[in-house]
Formats: structure tokens, C-alpha cells, sequence
């Protein structure tokens, strides 16, 4: 994993800057996919019934589908925070603000870091569990 | 008359900056806003700004006139007057030493990053290292670029990163070496640029393209860059060092 990308104490990601302009791209293409495959079924089939979306959202296409896609949706967004974290959650940008907000911004970015990966993951096995179990 | 705020700020004697008011007779025909700035100064010796050529070739009075950074030299009052009302203020982002004069360490040393110099240990020919004109027309729109500093003062992710993001000043002259035919060191220009933040943080909102004064494109030219990186070293977008494309 360090190969492809590491985090400082801090939590910030350093990858190849090309690395994560390919994940912003390729994870928004299969989010924009799967909408399409979404919505393609629901206005091949409408009006829709109840018995044609339990058997739609049953199948393991839609299940493993959406497995995948929620991944694309984590890394999009982390990687979105992750820069708007970096811009303003650091000491120069709080600075402008009040120096005593510098002084923690380092601090309060690992703590935003940490928030959104942890706030990720359970939003995650919370889809997991309701897709599959 | 001509209502004129001008940010004002001596360390020596201001806790703070503010705006300081100035009114005076509307010229009668448009003047450049540097020619402005000497008519005030004949009535207050203290405002302090730099100048030096007064035609848009030394890139020493770039500021921030009526929101939107310039040369204050080539910049005509008729140009930027809102009603009789003129806003002056230093370059957005960069350390004020005084008034309207900024410190632009952090300018320079991403400037000096980008190593601007031709990179070639190849034994040198008798008279110079020739180009092809199309190689050479590969550079224009690149080299005129005079380090004023008005693009990258107006560009929000040098604001908040002007440690690590070189800004599109040294972008734009960080792809005229590597489109230089002459320069042999295009790998390792792109291995300093590779992070996520020298060339990457910039998300292409092109106000460096309305700031310029010259009229470049440094957006054009971090989009280059760009390409380069996703392609690789080594990739057929990277002019070889014999001028021609590999």
C-alpha cells in the first residue's frame, strides 16, 4: 500500500498527484455509470412495481454493483474533503482568522481526517448490511 | 471628483491596516492608474508602491485595482472606474511590507523550484544550440511571461498553499522548459512536479488567464503539464531532446 500512496501523522494522503487525478475521474465515471443502470431500469420499467424493484435490488448484479460504486463514492468524496482540508484547515489559512486557530489546525485536520474516514467506513458496513444481509 | 481608497498599512506606526480616503480632480483625459498613484504622492510623499519601466515590461507595480490584480502602469483609469470610485489595494495573499508593497519571497522561491534555466550538459556548439522554427514557435506565448506576480496572487489554491503549490507564474515557465527541444532534463522537471500539490492543486479556474497582463495562458500550459504527468515519462507527448516528437 505505501507503494501507491501513505498518510503523515496528520492524515493527509500523499499520492502521485496524477494517482489521485485517476481516482477522481475514473470512481465519478462508475458512479455516473451506475446512475445510468439505476435509472435505465426504472424507466424500462415503468411505472415501477413493488415486486419489480425487490426482485431489481435483489439480484447480485445490483448488489455487487453497488458494493463497488460505494467504494468510488468514499474515495471521490475523501479525496474532495481531503483537499478542502487541505486548504483550509492549516496554520496559514486559520492564521488569517485568529492565530490561536493556527496554533490547533494541524490537530484539527487529522481530527476532520479521521471524522470522514470513520464516518466512511460505518457508512459502508451499514450499506453492506442492508444490501446483503 | 475622483474618490481614490488606497490600503495603507507602515508596521512601524499602524496596528492594522486600513483604507485611506483621497479625493481629488478628475483628470481631464485617461490616465494610467500609476500616473495616479504620482499624483497622490505629490500630496502624500508617504504612500509607498514599486514601479520602474511605467510601460508594462518590469512587472514591479502589479496590485490589486478595483478587485482585479494588474499592472497599475498600462492599466488605463477609464478601464477599471466604477462610477468616479477607485479601490487600490497590494497583491492578494503575499506578506505586505507597506502600503502596496508586498514581499514576494514566496513568489521567487516557487520560481526558483522550477529551475528556470535551460538544463542541457551536452558539450555546447561553436555559436548556440539551434532550434527548428517550429520548435522554436513551440515557446511563444511562454517566454514573455515578466514575473509580476498578478496571476498567482489572484489564483485561491496559491493563497492557501504558497509553500506547495508552485502557481501559475512558475507553472507557465516550468512548461516552457519542458517544451524547450534544448532541454535535457524533462524527466526530472516532471518527477519535482509530481506530488499532489505543485501542479495538481490547480482545479483550472482560469484566473490567472484574467489577471495576466500580458494576455498568456499559464492554464494552457498547467493542462500541458498535466498531460505530460498522466502520460508518463518517457510518453510520445514529451518532445524528445533532438527536437523531434518521440
Amino acid at each position: 500500500m505505501g507503494l501507491i500512496c501513505n498518510w503523515n501523522f496528520h492524515g493527509d494522503v500523499y499520492m502521485k498527484g496524477s494517482t489521485i487525478w485517476h481516482l477522481q475521474r475514473w470512481s465519478s465515471i462508475f458512479i455516473l455509470a451506475y446512475v445510468v443502470y439505476v435509472v435505465s431500469f426504472i424507466i424500462s420499467f415503468s411505472p415501477i412495481l413493488y415486486s419489480d424493484w425487490m426482485i431489481f435490488v435483489s439480484s447480485y448484479i445490483f448488489k455487487i454493483a453497488t458494493s463497488i460504486v460505494f467504494i468510488s463514492i468514499l474515495v471521490h468524496a475523501f479525496l474532495g474533503l481531503w483537499t478542502i482540508g487541505t486548504d483550509y484547515l492549516t496554520p496559514r489559512t486559520l492564521g488569517f482568522l485568529n492565530l490561536a486557530l493556527s496554533r490547533i489546525a494541524d490537530t484539527s485536520r487529522l481530527l476532520y481526517n479521521i471524522f470522514f474516514t470513520v464516518l466512511g467506513l460505518f457508512l459502508y458496513l451499514f450499506l453492506l448490511f442492508l444490501i446483503w444481509i | 471628483m475622483l474618490k481614490i481608497n488606497i490600503y495603507r498599512y507602515n508596521p512601524e506606526e499602524d496596528k492594522f491596516p486600513y483604507m485611506k480616503k483621497y479625493e481629488i480632480e478628475k483628470p481631464q483625459k485617461d490616465i494610467m492608474v500609476l500616473d495616479l498613484l504620482h499624483l497622490l504622492k505629490e500630496s502624500d510623499s508617504s504612500l509607498s508602491f514599486r514601479r520602474s519601466c511605467r510601460e508594462g515590461v518590469c512587472g514591479s507595480d502589479g496590485m490589486n485595482i478595483n478587485g482585479k490584480n494588474g499592472l497599475a502602469c498600462i492599466t488605463a483609469l477609464s478601464e477599471v472606474l466604477k462610477g468616479d470610485r477607485i479601490d487600490i489595494r497590494p497583491l492578494p495573499g503575499l506578506p505586505v511590507i507597506r502600503d502596496l508593497v508586498v514581499d514576494m519571497t514566496q513568489f521567487y522561491n516557487q520560481y526558483e523550484k522550477i529551475k528556470p534555466f535551460l538544463q542541457n550538459d551536452t558539450s555546447p556548439p561553436e555559436q548556440e544550440r539551434l532550434q527548428s522554427p517550429a520548435d522554436r514557435d513551440k515557446l511563444d506565448g511562454l517566454y514573455e511571461c515578466i514575473l509580476c506576480a498578478c496571476c498567482s496572487t489572484s489564483c485561491p489554491s496559491f493563497w492557501w498553499n504558497p509553500d506547495k503549490f508552485v502557481g501559475p507564474a512558475a507553472l507557465l515557465q516550468a512548461y516552457r522548459f519542458l517544451a524547450d527541444t534544448r532541454d535535457l532534463e524533462k524527466d526530472s522537471r516532471l518527477d519535482d512536479l509530481a506530488d499532489p500539490f505543485s501542479v495538481y492543486r490547480c482545479h483550472g479556474i482560469m484566473n490567472c488567464v484574467a489577471a495576466c497582463p500580458k494576455g498568456l495562458n499559464p492554464n494552457k500550459a498547467i493542462g500541458e503539464i498535466k498531460t505530460m504527468l498522466l502520460k508518463g515519462k518517457n510518453s510520445k507527448n514529451i518532445i524528445a531532446s533532438d527536437g523531434v516528437t518521440a
